[in-house]
């Protein structure tokens, strides 16, 4: 039981001086080089993982992970309460947020001066979509989550990485060439929504994420498995067989 | 007493029903099932012991903690954060709350072992307290089961859930290192009993010092926060 706690106490020693860590945030759809441990990490897909009553039960990171040769060492995903393992490299979902600069897609409602309806659906981001016949298409290639017009710059940014006042700037193509391109905002959809003749609304968007992943190098783990095990065994063998002390 | 028992029992199990999981994800949970746990040590003592007293004295620990739990915020949720969504859970809090419930077992008749000490044996309640021997035997033997559970349970499993929730075995959070001093208090003791085999009054200071510690751990996370502070 002694030698146990000389395991977990090593164990412990060894992890504080040579074990390391570092928190990275990846967009969907983008990697990240960490340079101390020599890997890349690529974020193929974000999810909220959800149970039937809608309750949130874990978030889901699909990760792969490359050398300094771009060579995949493994793609695999992590979760809450189920790390990533890569030799002595763990991969921890910690967080996640929704970016401050890019959606998944987009729900619009392109009204003509006549008040018919020319299209209602969903629009991918940074996608030229064709509405209707009418040779008309949307595209999106722009998008703050709490919209600033900054009088210095003279450009819109965003305040903060709340979606409080999100903005779209959407461009309106009639036969290939541009009519016009105006910042759409969905809590405001009076303001700002007409491209010529036509009146934009955006409905509703589904945010891009970006998942918080904490690497941790942690050498010599199993010797800390190692002095748990030999403690309980030491502790149920004392406990629970006292006669052989007493003898 | 054991209608009492049969109420809380029923009152756990509609709970669970309630929620969709044992409750033991808030502190008036964690407490309910710590004095459930008092509560059924209450029934093995007398068996084993047979005296009154003793039985009166754990009742009084048992409503102690009663208070405590009726005086906690009572809300209760379904939704489980994704972090506490694990069989960890049911190992780690309800064997910290067994152990909880057996050292406060413990404490009692340490309480009593040390005022039988300091009574005269012409005094009306000498006689009414049991021998030194049978209290010292109750201390010892509720101490060495809530000191296995303790390690085993709440910090082993919790470290090996940290490890896979949190990324560390060890953060050095509020409660992990309540429960640390818990546990060396409680190791001090055994050390002492086991080893030198000392009936002196030592070992029930120190499961005294050891009971007052687990509550400084329960209230810990009111008190100073961390990554235990979840209800």
């Amino acid at each position: 039981m002694h030698a146990g706690f000389l395991f977990l106490v090593t164990g412990g020693i060894i992890q504080f001086w040579f074990g390391d860590k570092q928190l990275v945030m990846i967009a969907e759809g983008t990697g990240e080089f960490i340079e101390r441990f020599h890997i890349k990490i690529l974020l193929h897909d974000f999810s909220i993982i959800r149970n039937k009553k809608g309750e949130i039960i874990n978030y889901r990171s699909d990760l792969e992970l490359r050398d300094t040769s771009n060579r995949t060492l493994i793609c695999a995903p992590t979760m809450v309460n189920a790390p990533l393992k890569y030799h002595s490299l763990y991969f921890y979902q910690m967080n996640y947020g929704c970016l401050p600069d890019a959606v998944e897609r987009f729900s619009a409602v392109v009204v003509d001066s006549t008040g018919d309806t020319l299209f209602s659906g969903a629009i991918p981001f940074k996608t030229t979509f064709p509405l209707g016949n009418k040779n008309l298409s949307l595209q999106c290639n722009y998008f703050l989550c709490d919209f600033y017009y900054d009088f210095e710059s003279r450009t819109p940014v965003t305040r903060s990485r709340e979606h409080i006042n999100p903005a779209f700037k959407v461009t309106l193509w009639r036969c290939g060439s541009a009519i016009d391109s105006q910042w759409v905002f969905q809590k405001f959809p009076a303001m700002n929504s007409k491209i010529g003749r036509y009146s934009i609304a955006i409905v509703s968007y589904d945010p891009s994420f970006f998942s918080g992943i904490q690497v941790q190098k942690k050498p010599w783990t199993s010797l800390i498995l190692l002095g748990i095990i030999c403690v309980s065994i030491g502790l149920l063998i004392v406990f629970l067989f006292p006669l052989y002390r007493k003898g | 007493m054991a209608g009492a028992f049969l109420f809380h029992t029923v009152g756990i199990f509609l709970r669970t029903r309630e929620f969709q999981h044992l409750p033991v994800t808030t502190m008036f949970e964690y407490m309910l099932v710590a004095a459930w746990f008092g509560a059924l040590c209450y029934f093995v003592i007398i068996k084993f012991v047979k005296n009154w007293f003793v039985s009166a004295c754990n009742v009084i620990v048992i409503v102690m903690l009663m208070v405590i739990v009726s005086l906690l915020p009572k809300e209760g949720s379904s939704a489980l954060m994704p972090a506490l969504r694990s069989y960890w859970l049911y190992i780690h809090v309800t064997s910290a709350a067994a152990s909880e419930g057996l050292f406060g077992i413990g404490c009692a008749s340490s309480i009593l072992y040390l005022i039988k000490t300091r009574l005269c044996p012409v005094n009306c309640l000498y006689a009414k307290i049991p021998e030194l021997a049978l209290l010292d035997e109750i201390t010892y033997r509720s101490i060495t089961v809530g000191y296995l559970l303790f390690t085993l349970g709440a910090l082993f499993a919790g470290a090996l859930w940290a490890h896979k929730a949190w990324g560390s075995f060890w953060s050095w959070d509020p409660k992990e290192t309540c429960s640390l001093i818990v546990w060396m208090i409680y190791s001090g003791y055994l050390h002492i009993r086991i080893n030198r085999r000392s009936i002196g009054l030592m070992p029930h200071f120190l499961s005294i010092a050891g009971f007052m510690a687990a509550l400084l751990t329960f209230f810990s996370t009111l008190l100073l926060g961390g990554m235990h502070s979840y209800g």
